[in-house]
């Protein structure tokens, strides 16, 4: 009855292998990319920006919160990438390298248990109208960091938004939609923000910080405090004030337990709300190959297992940069990112014989507090001031209530089982705004350590993809006609009998 | 030691439906798992309830399960989502047009009425569908749930009735004496016990081959993938154009098929369950399906590990020797009839007897199977989508 059918692979067109493929045109990413290729090995380099506005919308890594402006101040915001992200790129063209902007990568297959009829390593790949494969021998992940987010009343509102998102809207866009701004947090994320910020004319109004001292690096505040730039020490968020917009920004001082002083409410005016906690991994790419993540605080939470060239248990996947683990330490010193990613070249050109000789010695930069520990901090106040009914993952409405009531009913502390119980993560943003205040929501009820936890899943695609620009559309005739319909059926008289199969009464 | 009436292996779907119902009938229920609860066979599960027209002899498991799935959130006291909104299947060649129409009468003789539609009819009942849509056979009968939901309801429920799930718990061995099951090693200490159920899913044949008992099945890995929520579009289970497809109570489409993987799987550890480039060719084929939607985004995609008998057809069985052992399992398909199948397995566990009917699903039609069936149906581990 049922087609029986030759098997194969539904394999498509597919570009000519780059033996080295880079995802990520930041500083890791470049420096990675300009070695490999100055080493002699022929090198791609992917670079998602410029972004769709319906990949902004997605919040995907960077948290844009709805502060994009609706035409971008600069028409280049649409063409060649501006400033330093457009001179590394073209430093690494002038070495040989193909990089393809406006492309990010979604998927990343590797031949291994269970997929071992995958004949070889591959990203998929997408613009804004068709997705691909890139087949690599070797692979460096460069996918940055993404913006810690915790909630507070009101952040849902257009006008808040994180600081990655904010230094790619003000540096890379030119699009931000805002003139008076307050920033949460005083570590070098925020003290960048707020320095880009005044020098894109946007005013910022206070930095709020709820521990009693300036987490960054004390040169950059003081310049702040110069430009005439207050930081709001002991202080958290009661509630952003506003409807559709933001208008103001309700403050309150906490003491040593993060307990606030109702008396000392006040409101700050401003029509943009930065969340500057800190920045944390992306992960994704390399989960999704298999690549173990363990957590380790002090890179950031949930980070790849890697060796001292940022080699990832897969020996043919390296990750660098943000990716690799964030620290204070390193966004101050982009010197130590480039340093990762030539070593991972390096390693690479050694694998094909190209090199030998000492690996270039990498710092590792280490954290007085880990930001997750520092984001605990902030969670507790804000908690305090903000209560329980606040949105933790708005794309599913899930609340800090729902997910602690969640726990409350038992069993293993998982991401995963939150999901499945709450919805939380599971909406458009794929986890990006919730997942962190999750995890510490998680490890508090459980009074666990989120060493102890399991990671929540990574599933490709790490973007959402339009059906259209993923859809096969190389897939060839054959490939068509090998689709099963639920596996093949068995048909009567199928092999594997000594003789024909009984009858369905023979047990009686 | 530990001590139990009755000790499940598996925390599947088919492993805590049985648990509840016996747990609700008041024995001392422990399930095990190698690792979490829904995360091989259940995790990877459409959610389908289908009537098994085309298995006669499960379409008694599938009408009890119906008429369970109608009050299971009451039952329970957690949500599964149950929708019972039919099933479609749609055709968008001839060839699929003409097996759709031939296999209709078989299912009219099982008792379950299903009616042939053309392309119109089809697509009054899911508007989205492709205007290329030649027809299709549509039953009102079944429906579908949210596994992961459903399989998270009946372990809370379980825990409600005073059962246990002992998750990250591999079983190392099951102790016989004298043909009778007498406990049950595990990664944390035995327990004793006179009664094991096996529900493993893609290890249930590893398992049972630690009483010297075969059952033959065949692990295979399968993709999923499920776009961004939309309003309303349909009710009914759909299959059509190699895939099998729901919307979802938030709105998602979940959409599964595609070529598979024949594997091995062992019974202490999670086996790696990656997805392929494939998640593209199954993106096209939900497009062409439904040409409206394609700026609809691909949200998730996710593998599975997937049990299948020689036949396609479930395993229900006590085995006579040893006593105690109950084997349940349901080759890729059990999901729908978990409810029904974990009342069998009550009866079989504290009657000896199904409650409904079973026949023809024991062990004995594998009597003359042969040690290598999996390699003469290239079933082996590594082959691909044969």
């Amino acid at each position: 009855m049922a087609r029986r059918v030759a098997a194969a692979a539904p394999v498509g067109v597919r570009m000519a292998a780059h033996r080295v493929v880079v995802v990520g045109g930041g500083i890791a990413g470049c420096a990675a990319a300009e070695e490999a290729a100055r080493l002699g090995l022929p090198v791609t380099l992917i670079d998602e920006h410029p972004q769709g506005r319906q990949a902004m919308s997605f919040d995907a890594p960077y948290f844009y919160g709805a502060r994009l402006d609706a035409v971008p101040a600069d028409a280049r915001a649409n063409g060649p990438p501006r400033g330093q992200a457009g001179e590394r790129l073209a430093s690494c063209r002038d070495h040989g390298v193909e990089v393809l902007t406006g492309t990010c990568c979604w998927g990343n297959f590797v031949p291994g248990p269970n997929t071992t009829n995958l004949a070889n390593a591959t990203l998929g790949v997408a613009d804004a109208t068709r997705s691909w494969l890139i087949d690599y021998d070797h692979l460096i992940l460069a996918p940055g960091g993404r913006d810690l987010v915790l909630s507070f009343p009101g952040w849902q509102r257009p006008g808040v938004l994180g600081a990655n998102g904010a230094d790619a809207l003000l540096g890379r866009y030119g699009a931000l939609a805002g003139r008076r701004m307050v920033i949460l947090g005083s570590g070098n994320v925020a003290l960048r923000t707020a320095r880009l910020a005044l020098d894109h004319g946007v005013a910022v109004a206070t930095l709020i910080e709820v521990s009693p001292a300036v987490r960054g690096d004390a040169p950059d505040a003081a310049a702040l405090a110069k430009a005439g730039v207050p930081i709001l020490l002991t202080h958290t968020v009661e509630r952003v004030i506003g409807d559709d917009a933001v208008h103001a920004i309700r403050v309150v001082a906490v003491d040593g337990e993060g307990r606030p002083a109702a008396s000392s409410a006040h409101e700050i005016a401003c029509d943009t709300v930065c969340m500057a906690f800190g920045v944390v991994p992306n992960v994704e790419l390399a989960a999704v190959a298999g690549c173990r993540v363990v957590f380790d605080g002090a890179r950031g939470g949930w980070v790849p297992e890697l060796d001292t060239d940022s080699r990832s248990i897969i020996p043919s996947i390296f990750v660098v940069g943000d990716g690799a683990g964030t620290s204070e330490a390193a966004r101050r010193d982009p010197a130590i990112a480039a340093a990762q990613g030539r070593r991972a070249a390096r390693a690479i050109a050694r694998d094909r014989g190209r090199m030998s000789g000492a690996a270039e010695p990498v710092p590792v930069p280490v954290d007085r507090e880990p930001v997750l520990s520092y984001a605990r901090t902030w969670l507790n106040a804000l908690g305090m001031a903000g209560g329980l009914d606040v949105m933790v993952c708005p794309c599913e409405n899930v609340t800090r209530r729902q997910v602690l009531d969640a726990v409350r009913t038992g069993g293993h502390p998982s991401q995963d089982l939150l999901k499945r119980r709450t919805r939380v993560g599971a909406g458009v943003c794929q986890g990006k705004r919730c997942r962190d205040q999750t995890l510490l929501l998680l490890a508090e009820a459980h009074g666990v350590d989120p060493a102890a936890m399991s990671p929540g899943s990574y599933r490709a695609p790490v973007r959402p993809i339009p059906l259209s620009v993923m859809a096969a559309l190389e897939e060839t005739e054959a490939a068509r006609q090998a689709w099963p319909i639920w596996l093949h059926p068995v048909e009567d008289g199928a092999p594997g009998y000594a003789s024909a199969p009984p009858g369905e009464d023979d047990r009686a | 030691m530990r001590s139990a009436d009755v000790v499940i292996v598996g925390a599947g779907i088919i492993g805590l439906a049985s648990a509840y119902w016996l747990a609700k009938a008041g024995a001392k229920v422990v399930v095990l798992d190698k690792g979490r609860v829904a995360w091989e066979a259940t995790g990877r599960a459409t959610g389908f309830l289908s009537l098994r027209g085309e298995t006669p002899r499960e379409a008694p498991l599938a009408v009890a399960a119906e008429a369970l799935w109608a009050t299971l959130d009451d039952e329970l006291g957690h949500p599964t989502e149950w929708l019972p909104g039919g099933r479609l299947w749609v055709a968008l060649d001839e060839e699929r047009m003409a097996e759709l129409a031939a296999i209709a009468p078989g299912w009219c003789a099982a008792g379950i009425p299903v009616r042939v539609l053309d392309g119109k009819a089809a697509r009054d009942i899911v508007p989205c569908l492709s205007e290329r849509t030649l027809g299709g056979l549509h039953t009102t009968r079944g429906g579908h749930a949210n596994p992961l939901r459903t399989a998270q309801a009946f372990a809370h429920a379980l825990l409600d009735r005073g059962g246990a799930v002992l998750e990250h718990t591999p079983v190392t061995g099951i102790h016989v004496e004298r043909e009778h099951v007498v406990g049950v090693a595990t990664s944390s200490g035995t327990i004793a016990t006179d009664t094991v159920v096996v529900g493993a899913g893609p290890q249930t044949g590893l398992i049972a081959a630690m009483a010297d008992v075969r059952v033959p099945v065949a692990p295979v890995r399968v993709e999923a993938t499920v776009t961004t929520p939309m309003p309303r579009l349909f009710d009914v289970a759909m299959v059509g154009h190699g895939l099998s497809l729901r919307q979802t109570r938030r709105g998602n489409i979940q959409f599964n098929g595609g070529p598979h993987e024949w594997i091995d799987v062992d019974a202490v550890s999670e086996p790696a369950k990656p997805n392929t480039p494939i998640v593209r060719n199954m993106a096209r084929r939900l497009a062409e399906l439904f040409p409206s939607l394609t700026d609809v985004h691909v949200l998730r995609c996710w593998a599975g590990v997937v049990e299948v008998t020689p036949d396609q057809t479930s395993i229900i069985d006590r085995v006579a020797s040893p006593d105690g052992l109950i084997v349940a399992t349901s080759s890729g398909h059990g999901f729908g009839l978990a409810p029904a199948i974990g009342q069998a397995v009550r009866g079989l566990v504290l009657e000896r007897a199904s409650p409904i009917p079973i026949d023809g699903l024991g062990l004995a039609r594998f009597g003359n199977l042969c040690p290598d069936w999996r390699a003469a149906r290239r079933w082996s581990a590594g082959a691909y989508n044969t």
